[in-house]
């Protein structure tokens, strides 16, 4: 391997596969970045915040996430690239143009951290692995991880600097080498602090190693230890100079970072993430944060494993690699989290170690591949399988890996990542109309392109999607990852959705985006109003009464910082880029043929073979596992698999494929099934529940036939439901099938019905002005009295009842309020949340119940006084609220009644959710408690539905609180409430009354 | 020599950047009170390519500049007219400005918008029928014009004028829409039935579809006005071991609703609206 009188140009093949490479990488990644990236995880995240410094280069604080955070949150040279790329191109474009610039840095930087191992043929076949490698595929084209990719781009450019400098003490060195640090440290602060154990300390270790004198190396590996040792202390003067100048670099230039690390530390209960799961408990994760990145490395660990522990210059890189992969595999073994601790081990997302390893094994798993293809590997095949066998064996591998890379290019298809793409120009519209930027919005179902929407607008929401940054406690005291995606986190994420949806007007927020309807049923009855579909199919939600957006003191942060934050990380780029150039004019000739590592292309037998047949072994079996899982899974092989798979057809609303779980017959057709489930289905459990869990229980089994019980779990985004139902299978030709289940539904005598409904129209703007108080065109707040107000506790619970009345010829929206004043003036506001119709026609009246604070809590503050506030706005929707209910009550126990309910449909249109408001009043007429019960299946129109509640009373054990006076306002007025009037229709019903509160049809609402 | 001469050019230089002062012009028809459109104010000055424009308290308006043989001509040719009051008279030449202090005043104009603001709007019987009644009328501009009848107490702010007249009316109580100003809806208002006081109630059983049709109404106000339509009335019977509340609405004083029975059941059945009750009647078929 002797070049030394040839030129750079055409010394060898491993520049030329770089080339090669980097030409690839723009055909390849350049063209379908554009596609992939509306289904990353991050890439919107990134160009909101990039949208930020277009905006606002020096100004950190960025009021349209949370209420308002600081970008001092995130090193910031990522984002402002984007910026700056966004003044020429759209942000989109400029996003994909800095992805492919960074990725072309990236691959020179394998290419040239190979060369630190091996010579510079193996490193070009590094730099064509980088194009492949499944890993920073999946970084880039399902993460969207720009920083990660950035950060890395660079530390990987700066170790060779980093080596020369420790074995040949010169200062271009260590300048190089600072330079593209410094970069780092501006990218990506995790990086940066994780790429010094990692990345730095190993390259330092090979470095002294290096500079040992070759032939006499102590064999002894204790005297090998105190040799390199002593070799360290040689150039102390060298990491002195290092160290400091790199801790300087790492505090300098993003201290408004460090400085809010420390002034605002994070709070956040740690967010559940698959790279902490067991992932033998939970294959998927273990497939997307494992398997799939470290594909490669696993095929070719006998090799990886047997040159890393070849020679002692890899040690340091041994044991990075080593530890990296054990980290990375999260939760299957307990080991990542005794070594990183409980803490970090909750905050950390463990798959970037696994990223970290597949980075390192790149130089050893090119020098195999290089070995397989043209070297001894090679060779040892091609005598042992002949030339068309290695021919056969390199093709197939070949094709299978790539087939495996197109694979995760197109994971987000196959496995949805995210919802499909929201074309957000309808909302944008909406918007920008009527000033309805004026106050805050939340979207739901738009997975990342939250933030996508955010980058194009200058509305503000309360969600965000940076968690890092978000100090509002009912984000931070809950584990959830975001408001908008509430459902994937459970009860937690429901409830706080359900805290934000509730109280609105603390945050401002009065318009909702919805593109998934399994909210409805909590938006509705937290008295948010469907007003309009937008031409994309996005509901919005609105609700009145809401108070425009307060102004928000922003944290304060010194004018110098801003300066620092908007200049140094930028200008760290800039002097890299002119380092760069002078060194490549100054130096790079010069120094080229200086170090080149020589390759030992030697492995033993065992190790040739292993890692020549996994990876065609791995990634065929990758691949046909997929195909069987896709088209060959036989799903009606036993009764319980045929039951399980129908209801997880039926769970994802595919029908056509349920319906092939019935026994063929001629008499039960796809149209027939359609129809009658046209005709029972619909309601809380079929249209907005997803299936939580199944137990399917035989109850009897004959060779062809079978009786099973299948007991359901539904969540909805109100409630749980439980369900059981009977299902009688049979087996034909080897399946087994479900036997129509048969239908008895119910007829109504009419077969066209008629119904008066009076609909109300607000007329909107008669002035033609965008002045938003034009005198003339302002409705008056109309009436509305409480009829009674009352302070209940009921052991640890406390809440105030009542009820209210419409007063007003039109309909009316009222958003009530219970402020408690506490002693030294500590006021606490509550509001109210399902129980309670927040539309109302005219003359109507509803009861309420507005929860409190725990009676331990209030006691400790001490209450002084109780404000409830009514505060009401005409309305056009939501008022009417179902048919016509009949009810008995049955006296169970002491403080448990039975209520069966009938509810009749006289409506024209269906009562999608059934439902009823409760309130159990003494005889006095006094409300002791108030509360929603939800029928879980729909009633037609002119049909009934039939449905019974066991209910709790609390007469008895609970107590009305008089000692504190109760105040009353309307719109701000002090009122008086209303004689309280006794209910003889409760007493007969032992103290029970009802109201209908039904959600219903969108044709009503839609008026 | 040569860094003589080199000083010699750099005076020259610094001598042709300096800005040299103009005199102020001199107003020849000089009025305190400027009347648009269609003054020409005639200046004595310099030559030059003057500009002018009139800072009013709302807004700067462009004035068009014409050299003369002594100066330059001001004119506001721009139709229509201005919000009037103070404004200053800009006019420059370069970068040196000269302000001259007058008053707006528009040509007369014929026409008067008359403005007649009610407060509330919307006057409903159950509280008040009194509603207050603010009138003023504006030129097409939007200045104020006197208007006849009292001034208001302590609105002197404009001088003697009348410009606002304040009334306290005592509204009938018949439910309309109103117009303050005829011909402009914009200035309607509107008299809202009051509650419901009473409620007659009938019932009917109709074989045919085996059902009761129940009917309240009419239902008025104290002041026999229709109550208002979509007024939620609740019928609330009870028969066998159930009871029954269904809902319906007001429509031109009636609300009527069809109660199904399917087992020949009687009921007792009141209507009720807020906390007005009918009386009970007995639902037998």
């Amino acid at each position: 391997m002797n070049y030394v009188n040839d030129t750079i140009w055409n010394d060898s093949l491993g520049k030329k596969f770089l080339l090669v490479a980097m030409s690839l990488a723009l055909l390849t990644h350049g063209v379908i970045l554009y596609f992939t990236l509306p289904r990353t995880y991050d890439a919107f995240v990134h160009m909101f915040f990039a949208d930020h410094y277009a905006r606002f280069w020096f100004e950190p604080w960025e009021y349209r996430w949370y209420t308002g955070f600081l970008t001092i949150s995130y090193p910031p040279l990522v984002h402002q690239g984007i910026a700056l790329l966004s003044k020429v191109f759209p942000l989109k474009i400029a996003f994909c143009v800095y992805a492919i610039f960074v990725f072309e840095i990236l691959i020179v930087g394998v290419y040239r951290f190979s060369k630190l191992f091996f010579d510079k043929t193996v490193a070009g076949v590094a730099a064509l692995l980088v194009v492949v490698l499944s890993s920073i595929v999946e970084t880039l084209h399902v993460y969207g991880q720009m920083p990660t990719l950035t950060g890395l781009a660079f530390l990987l450019n700066s170790l060779p600097f980093l080596y020369q400098y420790l074995v040949r003490p010169k200062a271009i060195y260590l300048v190089m080498a600072l330079s593209f640090l410094a970069v780092v440290v501006s990218s990506h602060h995790v990086t940066a602090i994780f790429g010094m154990a990692f990345f730095i300390a190993p390259t330092v270790f090979m470095a002294l190693v290096d500079g040992l004198p070759q032939p006499k190396q102590p064999q002894n590996t204790l005297r090998f230890g105190l040799a390199i040792v002593r070799a360290a202390l040689r150039k102390y003067k060298q990491f002195i100079l290092f160290g400091g100048l790199m801790l300087t670099l790492a505090v300098g230039l993003i201290f408004p970072y460090w400085y809010w690390s420390k002034t605002d530390p994070i709070t956040q209960v740690s967010i559940p993430h698959g790279s902490r799961d067991n992932f033998f408990q939970n294959t998927s994760s273990g497939l997307i944060f494992y398997v799939i990145p470290l594909a490669l490395v696993i095929a070719l660990l006998p090799a990886i494993a047997f040159t890393i522990t070849r020679q002692r210059r890899f040690i340091g890189w041994a044991a990075a690699f080593f530890l990296c992969l054990l980290l990375g595999s999260g939760g299957t073994t307990p080991l990542p989290k005794l070594m990183l601790g409980a803490n970090a081990f909750n905050i950390l997302t463990l798959d970037r170690f696994g990223f970290w390893a597949s980075i390192i094994a790149i130089p050893f798993m090119a020098k195999f591949i290089h070995s397989f293809v043209a070297g001894p590997v090679s060779e040892y095949l091609t005598q042992r399988f002949g030339a068309l066998g290695h021919f056969t064996l390199s093709g197939a591998t070949g094709f299978s890996y790539l087939m495996f890379v197109l694979f995760i290019f197109h994971l987000g298809s196959f496995r949805p990542l995210q919802p499909k793409e929201v074309e957000i120009q309808p909302i944008l519209n909406f918007l920008n109309r009527d000033e309805h930027s004026r106050w805050r919005y939340l979207t739901l179902g738009f997975g990342d392109q939250m933030a996508w929407l955010s980058a194009n607008s200058l509305a503000a929401t309360v969600d965000g999607n940076y968690h890092s940054a978000r100090r509002l406690p009912e984000l931070t005291t809950r584990p959830i990852e975001r408001l908008e995606n509430a459902k994937f986190s459970g009860d937690q994420g429901m409830a706080s959705l359900d805290d934000f949806l509730s109280s609105a007007e603390k945050y401002s927020l009065k318009y909702v985006f919805s593109n998934d309807r399994y909210y409805d049923p909590v938006l509705y009855y937290n008295g948010w109003s469907r007003t309009i579909r937008l031409e994309n199919g996005i509901i919005v939600w609105e609700k009145g009464n809401i108070s425009t957006i307060r102004p928000v003191r922003p944290t304060e942060l010194a004018p110098l910082l801003k300066q620092v934050w908007g200049i140094l990380p930028v200008s760290s780029f800039c002097v890299v880029v002119l380092l760069t150039a002078f060194y490549l004019f100054r130096y790079k000739q010069k120094d080229y043929f200086e170090t080149v590592p020589v390759t030992d292309h030697h492995y033993p037998r065992v190790v040739m073979l292993s890692s020549s047949l996994l990876p065609l072994l791995f990634s065929t079996g990758f691949m046909v596992n997929q195909v069987y899982e896709l088209l060959l899974i036989d799903e009606q092989k036993d009764p319980e698999t045929a039951v399980i798979s129908y209801y997880n057809h039926l769970d994802f609303q595919r029908f056509d494929d349920a319906f092939h779980f019935f026994q063929p017959s001629p008499a039960f057709t796809l149209d027939q099934y359609l129809l009658e489930k046209s005709a029972t289905d619909g309601g809380l459990l079929p249209s907005y529940a997803k299936l939580e869990s199944i137990n399917v229980q035989e109850l009897r089994r004959t060779d062809d036939s079978a009786l099973v019980r299948v007991s359901t779990t539904w969540r909805t985004s109100l409630q749980r439901l439980n369900r059981t139902d009977s299902l009688r299978l049979v087996q034909q030709n080897q399946h087994w099938y479900i036997i129509p289940p048969r239908i008895t539904t119910e007829i109504p005598d009419e077969q066209m019905r008629s119904y008066s409904y009076t609909l109300f129209k607000k007329q909107g703007k008669r002035v033609f002005s965008s002045f938003p108080t034009v005198k003339d065109d302002r409705i008056k707040k109309p009436f509305a009295a409480f009829q009674q107000v009352h302070f209940i506790r009921n052991g640890e619970l406390n809440f105030v009842t009542g009820e209210i009345i419409n007063a007003d010829d039109i309909p009316v929206n009222i958003a009530l309020k219970v402020t408690v004043r506490y002693q030294h003036n500590i006021t606490r506001d509550y509001y109210p949340s399902t129980a309670f119709q927040y539309n109302l026609s005219p003359k109507a009246s509803s009861f309420f119940q507005i929860p409190l604070d725990s009676t331990s809590r209030m006691n400790s503050l001490k209450i002084t006084s109780i404000g409830v506030y009514g505060v009401t706005d005409v309305t056009e929707r939501g008022y009417i609220h179902g048919g016509t209910i009949g009810y008995s009550v049955r006296q169970l126990t002491n403080h448990d009644v039975l209520i069966d309910t009938k509810l009749y449909n006289e409506l024209t249109t269906e009562i999608n959710i059934p439902g009823i408001l409760i309130a159990e009043k003494d005889a006095q007429g006094i409300i002791w408690q108030s509360k929603l019960v939800l029928h879980s299946t729909v009633v037609r129109g002119g049909l009934h539905g039939n449905f019974r509640e066991r209910f709790h009373t609390i007469q008895g054990t609970a107590q009305l609180m008089t000692k504190w006076p109760i105040y009353v306002f309307i719109n701000g007025q002090k009122r008086t409430i209303l004689p309280l009037q006794k209910d003889g229709i409760a007493t007969a019903n032992k103290g029970i009354a009802l109201l209908p509160h039904c959600f219903m049809a969108q044709e009503i609402y839609l008026q | 020599m040569k860094p003589i001469s080199v000083l010699f050019l750099l005076l020259l230089t610094l001598d042709a950047c300096r800005n040299h002062s103009v005199e102020k012009p001199v107003w020849l028809n000089e009025d305190s009170v400027l009347t648009v459109p269609g003054s020409r104010l005639q200046f004595k000055g310099i030559t030059g390519s003057w500009q002018a424009c009139l800072l009013s308290f709302s807004q700067p308006i462009a004035l068009a500049v014409q050299a003369t043989e002594t100066g330059f001509s001001v004119t506001f040719n721009a139709p229509g007219g201005v919000l009037e009051g103070p404004a200053q008279l800009c006019i420059w030449l370069n970068d040196q400005r000269f302000y001259y202090p007058v008053t707006l005043r528009n040509r007369a104009t014929p026409v008067v918008i008359q403005r007649d603001y009610r407060s509330p709007k919307t006057v409903n019987p159950d509280s008040s029928l009194v509603q207050q009644a603010i009138r003023e009328a504006i030129d097409p501009y939007r200045n104020l014009v006197p208007v006849p009848g009292k001034s208001m107490p302590g609105k002197s702010m404009l001088g003697t004028a009348n410009y606002f007249g304040e009334n306290n009316l005592a509204l009938a109580p018949k439910v309309a829409t109103y117009r303050a100003i005829r011909n402009e809806a914009i200035s309607s208002y509107y008299v809202q039935p009051g509650s419901c006081t009473r409620i007659p109630i009938q019932s009917t059983y109709r074989v045919e579809t085996n059902s009761y049709f129940v009917r309240a109404g009419p239902l008025t106000d104290v002041y026999a006005n229709t109550v208002a339509d979509g007024t939620r009335v609740y019928f609330v019977y009870t028969g066998g071991p159930d009871t029954y509340r269904m809902e319906a609405t007001v429509l031109n004083g009636y609300a009527t609703a069809l109660i199904p029975t399917d087992k020949q059941l009687s009921y007792q059945l009141t209507a009720r609206i807020a906390n007005t009750v009918s009386k009970t009647i007995n639902l037998i078929p």
